[in-house]
């Protein structure tokens, strides 16, 4: 394999690991606690900032004869680790603001407005974090500099591949549990939800946070990997693109963002080596019509995505010795006590459907 | 821990009020029960409007523990504004509300929720996408394991609660004649079977006091018996109840005491034989 095709095949490979993590920083909060976060890509711009300020220090920017309002050179991981936490602080903040004033179905317009300020603010200003240029010139991981070889790259991608794997525990365990199943409830009806004693805003706001910090994460080893990072890798397309992974994979449904993620990026890959027919831009206006294309046709056709949202697993191991103590019979129940054995056999039918 | 049932009060023996809805008559002897304890669930003197229109004006009720409260009047009489006001959903322009004796009209839902206090609404209000089972396990009463933390660093404690509140809802689904259903999205069943899912799950959380608002409505006469043997059983297991609905048959046959509301108003409350002979009663809502 040359050289190049190795590079090709990483960069796909990473690609496609980090937009998996991004949409399932997405879906917690778009597809399982019902917010519609149209600035997502905000946390990822954060991420990738935070990752570039942390990383080149002056000397770093001097090189680059670049500006930036704060620098500071730290050893890897910190950066990165600095980069979730802002990503995590900032969610936090916007979403206490955002979600306890503003109404459900604006809060999507008001995030993307804050996402669309945010870049032209970064755009406009040179001094602030070196404008459309951007930050360039970021040392990669372990190596220190930006002059990566092959291995290195799959070093990199094996890397990002166990983050990944983390990333997939700590999803799992947070929407197959009694956290996740109250976000559902809370996206499927808020005043039900409220009135079973489940505070909606707080509930969303830990989602909002958690999927913050997964999109700053992604955009801090976008950065590192690209080693520049300037508002064009943060425009509104791109949070469209995690939108798309979501919406084409599977709504609630973390194998179904991995299809997503594949698909999206299988796209993106595939019209970038279009031969130049009409404009030169016309593979990335591909990508984007197409990734627009794909998003109507699954609203319309398939909403749920290819992978649907799929019944959640409830746990019941121990639920036959309670039932045996009798102890789950309280009030209204409590005359039940006298068939056990009932109960018992009602308990195998559930759980082996509920996948 | 749920209050012992108290005495359960004799037919006929709360006079009917004046209109205007005093809590208790005067010169009316209070049942039994509510003299041994305070009412589980009281609102006094409460008013909400809406623009110029008063959707409930200066209404009482209480609610004491082993009691059912039946709440009936035509459309658009304030009862479901009322249920709103006494759950936390709408916030009262004037009047209080208590629950155990304790304050409760400023604040939301779910802390009035984790004080006790359940319902169920006006429409179906079901989690869709949640299965029949986790509709009835996301009301447990142990809902602080619902803590992002825990769900992370303490799995072992909650799959271990969980257990236990699986058994429970399997409990509550039997007898609602749910079981078969536990696996199936709770949007995906009948208006009626929904309904039955709604008030199975309020149950779920151990309340002291159930607001159901219509829960009647969409079921069939098998289903209407079925939850009012329920409602029955848990107001002798000491709940406190508001049934609002429609059905005066089911209402009368359920309730200690019945308050009926009239463009806001309460016009009169009493036993069922007592309001259902009341003048204006007969006007404005079984006549009318």
């Amino acid at each position: 394999m040359s050289g190049q095709m190795s590079t090709y095949i990483a960069t796909g490979v990473l690609y496609a690991l980090l937009y998996v993590i991004g949409g399932w920083g997405l879906n917690l909060q778009f597809a399982t606690a019902g917010i519609i976060n149209f600035g997502f890509i905000l946390f990822v711009a954060i991420g990738g900032y935070v990752v570039g300020l942390f990383t080149l220090g002056p000397a770093g920017l001097t090189a680059g004869q670049q500006h930036a309002f704060f620098t500071r050179a730290l050893p890897f991981p910190l950066p990165i680790i600095l980069a979730v936490v802002v990503g995590a602080v900032l969610a936090a903040i916007i979403g206490a603001l955002v979600l306890r004033r503003v109404r459900r179905d604006q809060q999507a317009i008001v995030l993307l407005a804050l996402a669309l300020a945010a870049f032209y603010f970064v755009t406009a200003d040179p001094g602030f974090l070196n404008g459309s240029i951007g930050l360039l010139l970021i040392p990669q991981p372990v190596i220190g500099s930006n002059v990566a070889t092959a291995g290195y790259e799959w070093a990199f991608v094996g890397g990002v591949a166990v983050l990944t794997i983390a990333c997939w525990l700590v999803m799992r365990a947070t929407t197959e549990s009694p956290f996740g199943r109250a976000l559902r409830a809370v996206r499927d009806n808020e005043p039900a939800a409220e009135a079973l004693g489940y505070n909606a805003f707080s509930l969303q706001l830990r989602a909002f946070t958690i999927g913050g910090a997964a999109g700053a994460l992604v955009g801090g080893i976008f950065a590192y990997f690209l080693t520049v990072w300037s508002p064009s890798a943060w425009g509104f397309a791109e949070t469209f693109y995690f939108f798309t992974v979501v919406i084409v994979g599977g709504m609630s449904n973390l194998g179904g963002v991995v299809i997503g993620a594949i698909v999206v990026v299988g796209m993106q890959q595939a019209f970038q080596y279009l031969p130049n027919i009409g404009t030169s831009n016309l593979g990335v206006a591909l990508q984007t019509i197409c990734a627009s294309a794909l998003t109507v046709v699954f609203l319309a056709v398939r909403p749920r995505g290819i992978l649907p949202e799929r019944l959640h697993r409830v746990y019941t191991p121990g639920a036959q010795a309670a039932a045996r103590r009798g102890d789950f019979i309280q009030g209204p129940a409590r005359r039940r006590t006298a068939e056990p054995e009932r109960a018992l056999a009602e308990m195998g039918e559930v759980d082996t459907n509920a996948e | 821990m749920r209050n012992e049932p108290g005495p359960r009060p004799q037919p006929g023996k709360t006079a009917p009020s004046a209109p205007g809805g005093a809590s208790m008559p005067p010169g009316a002897a209070p049942s039994p029960s509510s003299v041994a304890m305070p009412p589980e669930l009281e609102g006094r003197d409460l008013v909400k409007s809406f623009g110029g229109n008063r959707a409930v004006d200066g209404v009482s009720i209480h609610v004491p523990p082993g009691q059912l409260l039946g709440l009936i009047g035509p459309n658009g009489a304030g009862k479901s504004t009322l249920g709103g006001l006494l759950c936390g959903s709408l916030r009262p322009d004037s009047g209080q509300v208590l629950l155990l004796g304790k304050r409760i009209e400023s604040m939301p839902p779910h802390s009035r929720a984790r004080l006790g206090l359940a319902r169920t609404f006006q429409s179906s209000s079901e989690f869709q996408r949640l299965t029949v089972m986790e509709n009835l396990l996301v009301a447990s009463p142990l809902r602080q394991e619902a803590s992002w933390w825990r769900s992370i660093a303490r799995r072992r404690r909650w799959q271990r609660h969980e257990a236990s509140m699986v058994a429970r809802a399997r409990g509550l689904l039997e007898d609602f004649e749910l079981t078969k259903h536990a696996s199936s999205f709770a949007g995906e069943l009948s208006g009626g079977q929904r309904r039955l899912v709604e008030i199975a799950r309020a149950l779920m959380g151990e309340p002291t006091v159930v607001v159901l608002d219509e829960p009647m409505a969409g079921l069939n006469q098998h289903m209407v018996g079925r939850v009012s043997e329920h409602l029955d059983r848990l107001r002798s297991n000491g709940l406190a109840l508001v049934l609002i609905e429609h059905n005066v048959g089911v209402v009368s046959s359920l309730s200690d005491q019945i308050v009926v509301m009239s463009q806001g108003r309460v016009i009169a409350e009493g036993s069922s034989d007592e309001v259902l002979a009341n003048e204006e009663v007969q006007a404005t809502y079984v006549a009318g």
